[in-house]
């Protein structure tokens, strides 16, 4: 039952149009973040291809190269869209397969802590530390770029993220999975605090019917 | 038209470099034949120092072949390559035997390794942007089977950890001897490449081949993750700072001011580059062994040649800016990876490469200073 609630929350979440509109967009803005943390979206006039752009180039033995690692969670891109002059993005399938989850968690996590906020009963703050859990998963692209690193948050905090490497997308995952489900139970708390007839809620009658009036 | 442009093209059109081993510099013993001296060669170290080596190993971030070689490089004409590269941007030039090839570091920075082969011969030709060294190897084992080589995504002394795809060896670059695996020990064949800028090779009107961005792998080229050795915003090589541990330091130069590393015998130089860039020919000594360390004004590079034919040692100065002198009046040019001299007589270059102070003394401690 637990989980027929927490998705009917989820779904009641992505039913209001604003809440869709901002989950999308966050969702978005953190898989252009995690593509550009890789190194996989370059924005330099250096970086160029010989001709017109756009272009498009692939490397011939994608299948195989598809799944070579290059950094801690990072694979070896298989194409290129070199969309405008400075402007380039490298395509790594098992990347943006990893990115895509993240920003659906992301989005996910930004519907289901605005909704627990409108079905509050008094004002509270908004749970965006569950974001933080985000973070990590931007740092393990990273690693293929140590100097850039180092150069940015010093040399011994660069060393650092290199010797966790492995662990900073499980740990995104986890605290984004984990920062998620207590959102929706925070709005299923509030629901029923609230004293909306959870049967009400369980039957799909799921327009958030406050008993007023008491 | 300069002189260095005319004997660089004659080296090239009319093949002078016949004799063997004149850009190889890691050959077995000294000799002197056919009219030319080779340098006494790098000799091996010690097993301790090795595992010295070997304990000192770190993470440099990448896994193994996380930085990909270069396995089956293809080469383009020059103006092929000017959709990429800027007249600063550097490029390291190879003469090996009658071949002249142009290996573009903002190229090299996104692979570290080409396993080539040249003149029918298997050459790697590597490049650590954390060291700033350059150099070129023979691959081929004691027992003469071929060596190619990939990353370890390790590091000694902050330097490119290699490993031989044959063995599993590990050979850190700077050092060009194995310290771990069954080649533990063995040393691998240098050859010298000269670093110059873009706009200064093409200057040259050599029509040698260069490496292609077409490296079967995707990436940012024309970008160098680490900074610029160009311009104001130089990034890792325009600071001091280290990123990576290192054996040992020393503050007689700026961490990363570059110094041309001459191995003779068990003996080390570090010449600084800045300072031999101001004289026309520097004359050295190192194990008993006479050298000249001489400025190529074209491309703006410091090679290191032996200066001693059979028994006669020579001592050189600039003449014209174009060419050297000797003590009596002769006067040497430099064709490609030698110097001539007034009866055809050839002075072959010593073991050497351009690195990063602070990386060269890390390997090096007991290293000579020029």
């Amino acid at each position: 039952m637990a989980l027929s609630v927490s998705g009917q929350i989820l779904a009641q979440a992505l039913r209001r149009s604003r809440l869709r509109l901002i989950a999308l967009a966050a969702g978005l803005v953190y898989l252009l973040l995690y593509v550009y943390s890789l190194g996989h979206l370059v924005i330099d006039r250096n970086v160029t291809v010989p001709g017109e752009t756009p272009a498009f180039v692939a490397v011939p033995d994608w299948t195989s190269k598809s799944f070579e690692r290059v950094g801690g969670v990072s694979f070896e891109p298989i194409a290129a869209l070199y969309l405008a002059p400075g402007l380039t993005l490298f395509i790594a399938p098992v990347n943006l397969l990893i990115g895509a989850t993240l920003a659906s968690l992301i989005a996910l996590n930004v519907a289901t802590a605005a909704y627990a906020l409108t079905v509050a009963r008094s004002c509270r703050r908004l749970p965006w530390t569950g974001l933080l859990g985000s973070l990590p998963a931007l740092l393990t692209g990273f690693v293929c770029c140590v100097p850039t690193v180092a150069l940015v948050l010093g040399a011994n905090l660069a060393l650092a993220i290199i010797s966790v490497q492995m662990f900073l997308l499980p740990v995104s995952l986890a605290s984004l999975v984990i920062s998620l489900g207590w959102n929706i139970r925070r709005a299923r708390k509030e629901l029923v605090e609230g004293s909306i007839s959870l049967s009400v809620f369980e039957s799909g009658n799921v327009g958030l019917q406050r008993r007023h009036g008491q | 038209m300069d002189m260095r442009q005319i004997t660089r093209r004659r080296f090239l059109e009319l093949s002078v470099v016949g004799a063997t081993g004149l850009a190889a510099t890691g050959v077995v013993r000294a000799r002197t034949a056919g009219g030319q001296s080779e340098p006494t060669p790098a000799s091996p170290m010690s097993t301790k120092r090795l595992e010295r080596f070997a304990e000192s190993i770190v993470s440099g971030g990448p896994p193994k072949d996380g930085i990909p070689a270069i396995d089956d490089p293809r080469f383009v004409p020059a103006e092929d390559m000017d959709y990429l590269l800027k007249p600063e941007d550097r490029v390291f030039v190879l003469h090996y035997r009658q071949e002249v090839r142009v290996y573009p570091q903002l190229v090299l920075v996104w692979h570290e390794i080409v396993n080539d082969r040249v003149a029918g011969e298997q050459l790697s030709v590597t490049y650590c942007p954390l060291t700033g060294s350059a150099i070129a190897f023979k691959g081929r084992a004691p027992d003469g089977a071929p060596l190619t080589f990939g990353t370890s995504g390790k590091l000694v002394n902050s330097n490119l950890l290699m490993y031989d795809r044959q063995t599993d060896s590990q050979w850190p670059q700077m050092l060009g001897q194995a310290i771990s695996g069954s080649l533990g020990g063995t040393i691998l064949e240098e050859i010298p490449l000269s670093w110059t800028t873009w706009e200064r090779w093409k200057a040259q009107g050599v029509s040698a081949p260069v490496l292609s961005a077409q490296s079967g792998h995707l990436r940012g080229y024309g970008e160098d993750p680490y900074g610029a050795y160009a311009g104001s915003n130089q990034g890792y090589y325009g600071n001091a700072d280290l990123i990576f541990p290192v054996l040992d330091e020393n503050d007689r130069f700026e961490p990363k001011e570059v110094v041309i590393g001459v191995k003779v015998g068990e003996d080390r130089l570090a010449i600084p580059k800045e300072a031999a860039l101001q004289k026309d020919a520097w004359n050295l000594t190192l194990a008993n062994q006479p050298l000249v360390a001489l400025r190529d004004p074209a491309l703006e590079s410091v090679g290191v040649f032996s200066r001693q034919l059979g028994n006669q040692t020579f001592s050189f100065e600039g003449r014209d800016g174009d060419s050297l002198q000797d003590q009596d009046g002769g006067v040497w040019h430099q064709v490609g990876p030698v110097l001539e001299g007034p009866g055809g007589e050839r002075l072959p270059s010593a073991t050497f490469y351009d690195a990063m102070w602070f990386a060269w003394y890390a390997f090096f401690p007991h290293t000579q200073i020029a």
